[in-house]
């Protein structure tokens, strides 16, 4: 065994397999997988091997197009087959809101150019004549899905390893994980250290203990999984080709043709979570006893749908373990705060997505960035709260709901509240309905005493829709409080830090004290890592504030980017922090009753900030705001939030004063032109394809200017519009391709409704030559073309006379 | 007719066994199924009984997990089960056939009695022999084909190297069934439900009169037998290499 | 020295290989020899040669009645006060010494590795081979059977004194032996057979199996396939080993092509001996077989053919 390496890979399930694969594929010399049985051993072993392109997120149905594209031509490459078979595949609707879903991946799908197609009840029947349509509104059907035996796709990327170069070491157990002073990985096993550039958690069930080597707890619990393979079937046996996979989502069923039998796969109500506390290391490749009664609804349920199954023995029930996160989508990527420490764990659906995630993850580690976004899968998008206890209650209502509808405005109940803010209580009396965002409980809107206190999900504009509309009027005519507690909120200090941000942003940083300035994080390749703004408090000293969901993404780029010369400190302000946002025209009136200080305009301008009672507390007021009305960021200490929040209220009562939700602030942005971050903001384009263009200051030095610089010389491929969608209850939400005349020129990023100015709204990229103000266009929602145009943007208070007033 | 059969819950073949203490396993962490041979001997009666009518009764020593099994057995078509319980998977196989004939005259004395040839656990081949001494019936192993003839039962038996006895008996006897009997079917989803249904019958060894102490075959201790761990790679040209593996199979090894 | 019994089994009028080896595993003890009258005088040498200080000649106990049989030795056990009585663990033997142990009702152990008289304790397989167990036998008498092979036959000249034996035993039991059918041609049933080969994928085409099947007919094993192959359309699913397919357990298996993965081991580990021939070196079957050769089956397989 190698004691030198570039990269060792711990895990010779799929993914590892496919990760050691794909890095000496791509060159990377000295990569070593290490074992601590055989090869597939964990869950690899028992998956069921279906392999379609469907995926909620955009970029992880790249991963599985990814994958496709791979396993179909590994036994080219090697020699050794992969076991593909196209089959096709179809996802089943029995109720509308499904069909909305369906109508959701068929755009989305169609984004990627993806042959997807909606089938009818009749249609399915003729693909799959074991099927009993009844109940059935419709499908989606896939015709290059398929399935793959995970045993032998695995082998066949261990054998390409091995021609490629890579070491694999089975029965080589991981005791241990030190970082050297040189900032190289020791990895020890039971045969001999490795030292080692870059170290990859592809550990599956083991996952968590080897990431606790390097003191990082990860939410991954392994729940037992069950598959019935039924005895040899006539009617399979007779036909001559293959049946596609189905999965009947309403009825939390997938079926498979397996040899001359079909497979039965379900999510059931109760997950059985099996070794939740670790799993122990000997184990290896067995069976679980399986629980018939605890599956039984979904055996009745595939027999609904598939009668043949009520008549045909099982064969073998097979029950394994396969590890789940708190949302069901793997952990992959860079570990904070660490350095070349990745993780490519938590996978549930890891066939699936094990050739795609290889090459990314491959990519990812040898070049610095992701070849697509994946912050859908990133590990670093579960905050501290989502630790193993966590997890251990959220699966609990994860697994059974795999199959659930996925809605873009749900938040599930299960394992909260976790973070709150201080006002959290009186937030709930003012009838808050909250969304869980990076474990924070943050109030989406208010409807009034009485109504009803849930959201109902939608693909379509909910209940929620006229009191959204009702806060924003609020915004626009008196004066609303948001709480943005959940901010990111970094310090950045010292003698080196205003040249160090400098490097970090493409915008220069504020030359005078108490200057605000929005400040884009770049990649390498110019593209959007970060969404910052920078207030300069003194020459020593800069409040950052970034979204909260990407706080721990954003510190773990600084963290990494930090001198190592001690001349930049960073401190962590978040949870020290609290934000209450005052928008809205009376929103000065309302402070100039309750702080010691002048805020006039004259004093107070614009994208300024002052440190400045607010009653009884000093507070950070910055003059900036999220959705284009005259507003004041309140920055306070966090343990005096209920302090200030009573002054503003009291203060606010003659004006009328209300709570503002996420869903008024997003769709106020969203008239604004704001970009928000990972929709408009992400790996995928810089700011000169967009409305902060103007924040690149590119006669200076800073990460990303070589990109930038590039694409100024080549031209911007695509450019940022804000489009005006002709719609009546479904909004664009992203992801929606826009057409212009039968070709495909874009996409969304984000939508919505602008309840100011009463349209449709959806930002999204287009070829530059589409851009102009006035150019018509189609853009697909739920599977149906809608008329859209260019509209010059901002579309609310073009001039920004009401921010500035 | 009246038909019962013998069915041992045990470790799954493919189950990885650990130690626990000097002479136990863990039981608790690893599949049991319903053991292999004893399936041939349901599925037969469960034939006999849908052609000539009757009853099929599943008759188990073991503890109370075995009731898995049993419910595999009764999903097969069984009519009902008497569980004697036990706490160990080692009960030796005096006490078990002693039970097993306690519980069945208990129950009322079979037509027929249906075992494996052997369990797939502790693999002693006698208990069906010690069953059949007890009741004074005949018995044969490992048959592989039955033919009921009135009061006779004619069955094969192989006896290695595919040389087969066929064997005259009558009834009642005990058949210790093997491969090649039938298929025994695999149980639907419809017989597995109506199975939860089933009566089992619940007796202890103590209420049988037996002692589970009284085991005259002691476990003293149990080994893990390590797995191969890389092979003797034969060297040199086609020749040698296949001459060489030839005097192994033969000299060293003595399996062919 | 304990007075030990050795039921001898025949083959074609000879004294099997097997039956010396359980001599062997009682030398140092007293042995007894028991074997059929009508055998006792053409074996005497040899059975003399190999440790028997008596030779009990059974009148009668060639009948064809495995009933009359046991009860023959087991009046022989009362007859010589056996402390032990040891016999071979294949079918026949299997099946008599059970019907022994009913009719003495006392405690048997099956299918020994290793026996020590003098304690009684024997070690013997449990759970298919995965453990070894370490058994006490608490009883006046140790019946036990040796598996086959387990001890090799080692000269130990003794007296080999004849003595004749009528039990008195006639009743022919409850069973009756109406005909013997001999082996018949054909394919060997895959999960009994006591050789197996397997066809993985680096057989390349369903016709190549025929070059298994020679070498299958020639030794008399039988002939299966890894999944791999099966999902290449090479063979049927029925000829399976492995996870989804059949579990074989056969004195000696022969994987041809096999890469050997874990599905494919669940199916045949605990085979006696595993023989891999596969041309990647990497194919992760070398790391848990007995016997590797890294080389064209398509070569290796027709030489082997002719060498058996």
């Amino acid at each position: 065994m190698k004691t030198h390496a570039r990269a060792v890979i711990i895990g010779g399930g799929a993914i590892g397999v496919s990760i050691a694969y794909h890095l000496s594929k791509y060159g990377m010399k000295d990569v070593v997988l290490v074992e601590k049985h055989e090869l597939t051993s964990g869950s690899t072993w028992m998956a069921a091997g279906n392999v379609s392109f469907y995926h909620p997120s955009y970029y992880c149905t790249q991963v599985n197009m990814k994958s496709i594209e791979i396993f179909k031509q590994l036994e080219k490459e090697t020699g050794q087959p992969a076991g593909w078979h196209t089959t096709g595949s179809i996802r089943t609707a029995d109720n509308k809101d499904r069909m909305d879903e369906l109508g959701y991946y068929y755009s989305m799908n169609r984004c990627l150019g993806l042959d997807v197609s909606f089938v009818s009840p009749e249609e399915i029947g003729k693909l799959h004549p074991l099927i009993n349509t009844r109940g059935l509104m419709g499908g989606l059907y896939w015709p290059d899905d398929g399935d793959v035996d995970p045993n032998s796709m695995t082998q066949a990327m261990a054998k390409g390893a091995r021609q490629y170069g890579a070491e694999l070491n089975l029965h080589t157990l991981v005791t241990g994980i030190e970082q050297k002073p040189s900032g190289e990985w020791l990895v020890k096993t039971d045969k001999g250290d490795i030292t080692s550039e870059f170290v990859v958690n592809a550990a599956g069930l083991w996952a968590p203990q080897i990431s606790k080597m390097v003191g990082i707890e990860i939410p991954s619990i392994a729940i037992a999984h069950t598959h019935i393979l039924y005895e040899t079937i006539h009617a399979v046996v007779e036909r001559n080709k293959p049946l596609p996979l189905v999965r009947d989502p309403d009825r939390s069923i997938y079926l498979r043709q397996e040899m001359d039998s079909l497979i039965l796969g379900m999510y059931e109500a109760k997950g059985q979570q099996w070794k939740k506390e670790g799993v122990p290391w000997d184990y290896a490749q067995q069976e679980l006893n399986p629980d018939i009664d605890n599956i039984s609804d979904c055996i009745e349920a595939g027999i609904e749908r598939f009668p043949i199954l009520g008549d045909t023995g099982f064969k073998h029930v097979t029950a394994g373990p396969i590890t789940y996160t708190p949302n069901g989508d793997p952990l992959v990527g860079p570990a904070a705060p660490l350095k070349n420490f990745f993780q490519a764990c938590g996978y549930s659906f890891g066939i699936t997505q094990a050739g795609g995630i290889g090459h990314y993850l491959a990519g990812w580690i040898m070049n610095g960035e992701p070849e697509i976004d994946l912050w859908h899968v990133d590990c670093r998008r579960f905050g501290s709260h989502a630790n193993w206890a966590y997890n251990h209650e959220k699966i609990a209502d994860v697994y059974p709901r795999l199959y659930s509808i996925f809605f873009p405005n749900e938040f599930r109940d299960a394992a909260r509240p976790n973070k709150t803010s201080p006002i959290y209580e009186y937030q709930k009396q003012a009838n808050a309905v909250f969304g869980d965002y990076y474990g924070w409980e943050c109030p989406n809107y208010f409807p009034p005493a009485g109504e009803d206190g849930y959201e109902t999900p939608s693909w379509r504009r909910s209940n929620a829709f006229k009191h959204v509309g009702n806060e924003c009027r609020h915004a626009m005519n008196k004066v609303g409080i948001i709480d943005l507690t959940r901010f990111a909120k970094t310090k950045i200090s010292g003698s080196g830090a205003k040249a160090w941000l400098n490097t970090i942003t493409c915008q220069n940083v504020p030359e005078k004290d108490g200057i605000i300035a929005l400040s884009p994080v770049l990649d390498h390749n110019g593209n959007f890592k970060s969404d910052m703004t920078v207030t300069r408090i003194n020459d020593t000293e800069f409040f950052c504030v970034t979204a909260s969901v990407g706080k721990k993404h954003d510190q773990h780029w600084m963290t990494l980017n930090l001198p190592s010369d001690g001349s930049v400190l960073m401190e962590d302000l978040t949870y020290k922090m609290g934000c209450l946002v005052l928008v809205g025209p009376d929103s000065r009136k309302v402070l100039e009753k309750i702080v010691y200080g002048d805020v006039s305009n004259g004093a107070f301008k614009f994208s300024t900030s002052l440190e400045i009672y607010v009653g009884r507390t000093k507070c950070r007021v910055n003059r900036m705001n999220y959705v284009g009305e005259l507003g004041f960021e309140i920055f306070h200490p966090i343990e005096q939030q209920i302090a200030v929040y009573k002054a503003l209220m009291e203060a606010g009562k003659a004006f009328d004063i209300k709570f503002i939700g996420m869903h008024a602030m997003d769709s106020m942005r969203l008239e604004k032109g704001y970009l928000a971050w990972k929709s408009e903001m992400n790996v995928h384009h810089t700011p000169l394809e967009t409305n902060v263009a103007w924040t690149v200051k590119i006669d200076k030095d800073f990460i990303g200017k070589q990109g930038l610089l590039k694409q100024k010389k080549q031209g911007i491929p695509l450019k940022l519009v804000c489009l005006v969608v002709d719609v009546k209850d479904c909004d664009p939400w992203g992801y929606n391709p826009i057409f212009k005349d039968g070709a495909r020129i874009g996409m969304t990023s984000s939508g919505g409704y602008g309840h100011r100015v009463e349209k449709s709204i959806a930002l999204g990229y287009v070829k530059p030559e589409f851009a102009e103000p006035g150019t018509k266009m189609e853009v697909e929602i739920l599977g149906r073309s809608r008329k859209a145009t260019v509209e010059t943007m901002p579309l609310y208070d073009p001039k920004n006379e009401k921010m500035k007033s | 007719m009246k038909i019962c059969v013998c069915v041992k819950h045990v470790p799954d073949t493919a189950a990885t066994i650990k130690l626990a203490g000097e002479n136990g396993f863990v039981d608790t962490e690893i599949k049991f199924v319903f053991n292999p041979y004893d399936e041939y001997g349901v599925e037969e009666a469960v034939c006999i009984v849908e052609k000539q009518g009757g009853e099929v009764i599943i008759v188990t020593v073991g503890n109370a997990s075995a009731t898995a099994t049993i419910q595999s057995a009764l999903a097969m078509g069984a009519h009902r089960a008497i569980l004697v319980k036990t706490d160990s998977q080692f009960l030796d196989s005096q006490l078990t056939a002693k039970a097993l004939k306690s519980a069945m005259e208990k129950d009322g004395l079979p037509d027929m009695i249906f075992t494996g040839k052997g369990s797939v656990d502790t693999e002693s081949f006698q208990t069906q022999y010690r069953l059949a001494g007890m009741l004074g019936m005949p018995v044969v192993n490992e048959v592989s084909s039955l033919i009921l003839d009135g009061s006779k039962a004619i069955v094969q038996r192989e006896t290695g190297g595919g040389e087969k006895q066929v064997i005259e008996m009558g009834l009642p006897c005990v058949i210790g069934a093997t491969k090649g009997l039938n298929e025994p079917r695999y149980p639907k989803f419809p017989d597995i439900m109506k199975a939860k249904k089933k009566e089992i019958r619940v007796m202890t060894l103590p209420e049988l009169g037996i002692d589970a102490s009284a085991g005259r075959v002691v476990i003293e201790k149990l080994e893990i037998v390590p797995e191969r761990s890389g092979a003797k790679m034969l060297s040199g040209s086609v020749d040698e290499q296949t001459t060489e593996l030839v005097r192994i199979l033969k000299m060293d090894e003595k399996v062919l | 020295m304990h007075r030990t019994g050795i039921v001898i089994e025949f083959e074609n009028g000879a004294i099997k290989e097997t039956s010396l080896g359980v001599m062997t595993a009682a030398k140092g003890h007293e042995i007894y020899a028991l074997v059929p009258e009508a055998n006792a005088a053409s074996v005497k040498d040899k059975l003399a040669e190999y440790g028997a200080g008596k030779i009990v000649a059974i009148s009668g106990l060639e009948t064809g009645s495995p009933d009359l049989q046991a009860e023959m030795l087991a009046a022989a056990v009362k007859e010589y006060g056996f402390e032990a009585l040891l016999g071979t663990a294949g079918t026949t033997g299997k099946d008599l010494f059970a019907r022994i142990g009913a009719i003495l009702d006392e405690p048997l152990v099956s299918d020994c590795v290793a026996v020590n008289i003098g304690e009684k304790i024997v070690k013997k397989s449990h759970f298919s081979g995965k453990t070894l167990a370490t058994l006490k036998v608490n009883s006046p008498i140790l019946l036990c059977t040796l598996r086959p092979n387990s001890i090799d036959p080692e000269k130990a000249a003794a007296p080999g004194e004849m003595i004749e034996f009528k039990t008195g035993a006639v009743d022919p039991g409850l069973i009756k032996i109406v005909d013997i059918k001999k082996a018949g041609e054909g394919k060997l049933d895959l999960t009994e057979a006591s050789v197996v080969i397997t066809g993985g994928r680096g057989i390349k085409a369903a016709e190549n199996y025929k070059m298994l099947e020679a070498l299958a007919q020639k030794i008399g094993a039988a002939v299966g396939a890894s999944r791999a192959a099966v999902d290449a359309g090479y063979a049927p699913h029925s000829m399976q080993v492995g996870q989804t397919g059949k579990t074989v357990s056969p004195k000696l298996y022969i994987a041809c092509g096999v890469s050997g993965a874990v599905q494919h081991f669940a199916g045949m580990k605990t085979s006696k001996v595993i023989v891999a021939i596969n041309e990647d070196k990497d194919a992760p079957i070398f790391s848990k077989c007995d016997y590797g050769i890294i080389g064209d089956i398509f070569k290796i397989i027709p030489a082997l053919t002719e060498k058996l």
